[in-house]
């Protein structure tokens, strides 16, 4: 009965409500079980003792009586790992924060026109294209001679390099989808460009900054190939720490697998504020004015 | 229509502009270029420089001989199936996540219960890093500790992405999936929203089925996300490493080691320099000709 009665409120307009939406409600729950069941399978790992993961237990089900938490205490207090998401949240946060504050003008350059501006479109994006193993040694030489070596800033200010042009990207989608007869408004009562992008643009835009920023955040904290080089031992990162689990003596998995759920929380946290915007603001200049 | 050409028109000006007028859109993205000269054309000149030596390894002396490392590229079999299963890595992956992320976006666009939910769950698998993604499928998938091969023992599958090159594909090709599908879906999601609803009924009152209007109507309107995603998995995709590194290391044996471990292993562990940089703009200049064409052939309105 209750099934019923979840089926026949998808609305569906037609008749033939009841098999179309038992068809989409199997296929729902076949996709959040294909997202979930790799984190399921980590966070099952993450609270087994070594003794048990090494036993090849496999069983879905975890014992709930007897979780292990040990993993994380250990991750947590004794690997230091705390120290390592303070870090990636200052320069995940330090680079979002410079992203957006150079990418809102920049997609406004584009939406007030610039001559060539296909071609310069397209060699920002290539910034973006380029592999970070490509530039893995100039950039640490180049941060290096800038004296930025094992800083936060060296990390926020390379970070640019694939986070600025997808940030530019996305924004300017979001501009260009916004009538120019809003900003004549603003002319015609006196303002400037800068009036028109406070008051018209910057505000318009709204979802296209939030998802920008809330995606540009997720690449800083989860980028690695530049950290290698570009941390030193204050400034490491979690991506690091991840990273040191697998030891030439052989791999910690309960402590990587617990390492791994920490990090998804503040993504997660950060991914609930902007909840609305995520559809709204990923158009890419898809919505005709 | 063009932004230039419409605000000409609103503002009645020519779209031939005066310097102060070309200044005026200028110093808006005045520094962000500055970033990307600094960041980025710096260090390709530095890997365009650096790719013109020899380097001999122990001795750590170098000579200059022009193009004679790009030569060695193209001539070494081993680095050409590197490109060659980096090609077929990209290609196989967009032939299977584009549909698979645009099937989704039109099944989360039906109206069911907990929509919303489902669409913020979607975000998931984005919150967690290369490294974790690749940590977390080798947990998964490993001979050992996984849960696929557990499965799989029990219909007489024994599934070794350790020893069996298929296996670690399919791995590979599984996880990286699970980690971008999602965002496609969001764009084609986001695409999907802006569809008029106006064109869909007009669509129905002629008579149209579910088919023809996803085909004729719904599908036209993806184009502009459609372009974009493709672009952005074909560039993500390239640059690919820290997960595949994680779950495979290019094993077994060489048969998933694509161009961004050869790169690394041959600057940094051969300590060849010279090669390793030729080979790193070999690489870009892949990418870049390859999303020019993409673009050009596709699409041009999505850089206009």
């Amino acid at each position: 009965m209750g099934v019923t009665d979840r089926v026949s409120s998808a609305v569906d307009g037609d008749g033939r409500v009841s098999i179309r939406s038992l068809g989409v409600q199997f296929l729902v729950v076949g996709l959040v079980a294909a997202i979930l069941l790799p984190m399921y399978w980590t966070f099952a790992v993450s609270v087994r003792s070594r003794a048990e993961i090494f036993a090849g237990q496999r069983n879905l089900l975890l014992d709930v009586t007897s979780l292990n938490w040990d993993n994380y205490a250990n991750v947590l207090f004794e690997q230091g790992y705390l120290d390592f998401v303070l870090n990636s949240l200052i320069v995940a946060t330090g680079n979002t924060i410079l992203v957006m504050v150079l990418a809102v003008p920049a997609a406004y350059a584009f939406r007030l026109g610039l001559r060539g501006s296909k071609d310069i479109f397209f060699w920002i994006l290539t910034n973006r294209m380029a592999p970070p193993v490509v530039f893995l040694l100039p950039v640490f030489f180049l941060v290096s001679a800038m004296g930025l070596n094992g800083t936060y800033l060296g990390l926020i200010l390379v970070y640019c390099l694939f986070n600025l042009p997808f940030a530019i990207w996305l924004l300017y989608g979001i501009m260009k989808a916004i009538p120019p007869e809003i900003d004549e408004a603003v002319y015609v009562d006196g303002g400037n460009d800068v009036d028109v992008l406070l008051e018209v643009i910057i505000p318009l835009s709204k979802p296209g900054i939030a998802v920008g920023g809330l995606l540009v955040w997720l690449f800083a904290w989860n980028h690695y190939v530049f950290t290698i080089l570009l941390t030193s031992g204050d400034t490491a990162t979690i991506t690091n720490g991840i990273a040191q689990f697998f030891t030439t003596v052989g791999t910690a998995w309960g402590q990587l697998a617990a390492a791994t759920m920490i990090t998804m929380i503040p993504g997660l946290v950060l991914a609930s504020l902007v909840q609305r915007h995520i559809v709204t603001g990923l158009t890419f200049g898809a919505v005709k004015a | 229509m063009s932004t230039r050409s419409m605000l000409g028109q609103v503002y009645g000006r020519t779209p031939r502009v005066s310097l102060p007028e070309r200044l005026r859109s200028w110093k808006y993205l005045f520094p962000s270029v500055l970033i990307f000269v600094v960041f980025g054309i710096v260090p390709v000149l530095w890997v365009l420089y650096q790719s013109t030596f020899v380097w001999s390894a122990f001795a750590g002396t170098r000579r200059f001989a022009e193009l004679q490392n790009y030569y060695t590229i193209v001539h070494s079999s081993e680095h050409m199936l590197a490109l060659g299963r980096t090609l077929l890595f990209v290609g196989a992956a967009l032939a299977i996540q584009m549909p698979l992320g645009l099937g989704i976006a039109l099944l989360l666009n039906q109206a069911f219960r907990g929509r919303s939910v489902v669409r913020t769950l979607l975000i998931l698998p984005l919150t967690i890093p290369p490294v974790s993604v690749g940590a977390t499928w080798l947990l998964f998938a490993r001979e050992g500790t996984g849960f696929v091969p557990g499965v799989l023992e029990f219909v007489g599958i024994d599934f070794s992405i350790g020893q069996n090159a298929l296996h670690a594909w399919t791995a590979i090709m599984l996880m990286d999936a699970w980690h971008w599908v999602p965002l496609l879906a969001l764009i084609f999601l986001a695409g999907l929203t802006s569809v008029p609803p106006s064109l869909v009924e007009s669509a129905k009152i002629d008579g149209a089925n579910r088919f023809e209007i996803f085909w004729h109507v719904t599908l036209p309107e993806l184009r502009t996300v459609g372009v974009v995603a493709l672009l952005i998995r074909t560039m993500d995709l390239f640059r690919a490493y820290d997960s595949l590194w994680m779950l495979t290391g290019g094993g077994p044996g060489t048969s998933t080691f694509v161009l961004n471990m050869d790169i690394v292993r041959t600057v940094l562990n051969a300590a060849n320099y010279g090669l390793g940089s030729a080979l790193s703009l070999f690489t870009l200049y892949i990418i870049v000709v390859l999303s020019w064409l993409m673009v050009n052939t596709l699409y041009q309105e999505v850089l206009q």
